[in-house]
Order: C-alpha cells, then sequence, then structure tokens
C-alpha cells in the first residue's frame, strides 16, 4: 500500500500553484512523499511549452501563462477539477506514457459510474464523449518526478474554450459531466477521480 | 620504382611488402605499428542513446531542448534533453556518465524509437 498525501486546495492562482509544485519536483528527493494535489483554477488559458500561441484566439480579460508542461493550449476555470499527481515514477515501475493511460483509465473508469460512455484516443490523449473533449491531460517530469496533471471539465461555464483552439485542434469542442450526468457534484469528482488515480497507482498494472 | 606499402585503414591494416624495402620504409612500417599499438589502447567505448533508454514504450517523440552540448563530460541522471511525447514533456536523464561525442536531432524533430539521439563515450 502506497501513501499519499492529498491536499484540496480550492479555487487557486495557476501560477502560485504551478510555482509550488516545480519547487516540490525540483527539490524532492529518494524520501520525499508522493502528493496529489486536488484543486480548481481560477479562469487561464495555459501554453504547453511546445505550444502554438495562434492557437489563442481571443484570450480578452482572461490571463494567458507559458508553461513548462506537454500539450497544446487549454482553458481553466472555476468548475473544472484539476488533479496533479506529484509522484515519483521510479515508486511505481511505470513510465510516462504509461502513466498518461493510467490518468485516462481513471476518468474513463470514475464516468463510466455514471454512465458516461468515454473514452481514450491513442494518437491525442485525454478523454473524450461523443467526439468531444471532456478531460485534458498535460505533464512534465523531472528525474522521472511528475508534476501537473489533468483537467476534467465538471460544471462550469465552457464559453472560454470557444476563444481558443483548444490542444491545437480547431474543430474540437469541449463538454462536461453535468451534460451527461446532471446529478453530478464538484465534490463527487474531486474525490471519485482522485481515488480512481491512487486505486490505479496501488494497482500494479501499468508497470 | 620503389618500394610500396599500403594502408587501408588503422583496423584493418594492409601492407605490401616489396622485396626492395628502402630503410625509410622499413621505419615507416615500424612507426606505424607503434602508433597502432598504442591507439588500441586508447580504444574508445561508446554507447548510442534512444527513446527506450528511458524507461517506457516511448515509440516516438518530438525534440523540445537539448541540455548538454557536444564534447561536453556529463554524469549519470543529468538531464540530457527534453522531449514530448503524448502530452507530456520529459527531462530525459543521462543513463550513463561519460563524455558527449555527437547529438544526432535538433530541437523540433520528431524521433522514433529506432533513431539514435545521442553518442556518449563511455566513462572507463
Amino acid at each position: 500500500m502506497t501513501s499519499f498525501v492529498i491536499r484540496k486546495m480550492g479555487v487557486t492562482d495557476y501560477q502560485a500553484i504551478w510555482s509550488q509544485m516545480r519547487d516540490l519536483t525540483l527539490n524532492r528527493d529518494a524520501s520525499t512523499p508522493d502528493e496529489i494535489w486536488v484543486l480548481q483554477h481560477y479562469p487561464v488559458f495555459t501554453l504547453g511549452e511546445g505550444a502554438d500561441p495562434q492557437h489563442v484566439l481571443n484570450p480578452s480579460e482572461i490571463l494567458v501563462v507559458a508553461t513548462d508542461r506537454g500539450g497544446e493550449v487549454t482553458y481553466h476555470g472555476p468548475g473544472q477539477v484539476v488533479i496533479y499527481p506529484l509522484i515519483d515514477l521510479k515508486r511505481y515501475k511505470i513510465g510516462l506514457r504509461s502513466l498518461v493511460r493510467l490518468l485516462e483509465d481513471a476518468v474513463i473508469d470514475w464516468l463510466h459510474q455514471y454512465s458516461i460512455e468515454a473514452y481514450n484516443d491513442p494518437e491525442a490523449p485525454g478523454v473524450y464523449v461523443a467526439g468531444q473533449k471532456i478531460c485534458a491531460i498535460g505533464l512534465r517530469t523531472h528525474r522521472r518526478c511528475v508534476y501537473h496533471g489533468l483537467a476534467l471539465n465538471v460544471a462550469m461555464d465552457l464559453e472560454p474554450f470557444s476563444r481558443i483552439h483548444p490542444c491545437g485542434d480547431a474543430s474540437l469542442t469541449p463538454t462536461q459531466v453535468i451534460d451527461w450526468a446532471p446529478e453530478v457534484t464538484l465534490l463527487d469528482a474531486e474525490f471519485g477521480v482522485c481515488k480512481t488515480v491512487i486505486e490505479k497507482l496501488d494497482g500494479g498494472h501499468y508497470a | 620504382m620503389g618500394s610500396t606499402i599500403a594502408i587501408s585503414d588503422q583496423n584493418s591494416h594492409c601492407m605490401i611488402y616489396h622485396p626492395e624495402l628502402t630503410l625509410v620504409a622499413l621505419k615507416a612500417i615500424i612507426l606505424y605499428n607503434l602508433l597502432t599499438y598504442n591507439n588500441a589502447k586508447e580504444t574508445i567505448v561508446a554507447r548510442d542513446i534512444y527513446l527506450h533508454d528511458f524507461g517506457d514504450m516511448i515509440e516516438k517523440a518530438t525534440i523540445r531542448q537539448w541540455q548538454v552540448q557536444e564534447h561536453e563530460s556529463i554524469t549519470q541522471d543529468q538531464t540530457l534533453l527534453t522531449f514530448e511525447t503524448a502530452k507530456a514533456i520529459m527531462e530525459a536523464p543521462s543513463p550513463v556518465s561519460g563524455k558527449v561525442l555527437k547529438l544526432h536531432c535538433q530541437p523540433g524533430e520528431q524521433v522514433t524509437h529506432e533513431m539514435p539521439l545521442a553518442t556518449i563515450e563511455l566513462e572507463q
């Protein structure tokens, strides 16, 4: 049984959290416990390290932050559950690619509990429902320790996604959990996805 | 016609001795043998680095940035480069200590698991 420090952090400023998780990862050693951060962000567009800024069409009043994660441009805002697995991959004997699959499966399994037919796309990591994107993934590793994570649209204002080409794809539209299962709350999603992520890390089936 | 000494290369040397070998030519042969002997003692052991060195079945990736330069000495676990695969950026740690002989790809380039990314002379 692996132990995790789980921090539920509420609605947070993107840059403050990015800097904290970066500090934790760059300064951790073999004895540092793994942490899972569960939070939301105030409205912000974030670009991956290799992202094309032209995919941000009209940010208007919303802040745009160029980050050091993988992936293209995305939007974060209240009502979206963000999970940052700050873990040392060496402990689980899994690789980066397997972790991406594990996070996708954790979200898919949880959505299946509400009979939402979610699936992944090996060519474009993330989770989709009926051709629309419900969860984005972007990660970085430093000495095989992970930061950044996943963002699941639960009960939010999706309008800001129309101001970007999400994940660099002009034809991709977003969806969210309450459009498919109106009874689901943010708390359900925060608790439920965090739990499935931990179960999968503990299960050791992704080595 | 004088004597002929033909040398193909250092690894598979080939000499043709002519009956009328001059003293100068003989000296050249001795010097050559001495040099190849010394070279043999300085054989370098180098190793190519592939995507699969980074602990996962990564089939393809996009190079983001090199964190080392050619001729630089590096230690195991030092970050060699960053690359992106499946929306994840990896700061890829060197599996070995040694000296960077050659970087085989450029930032922005797409690479596959069959392509060597760098060649590293191993620490003896």
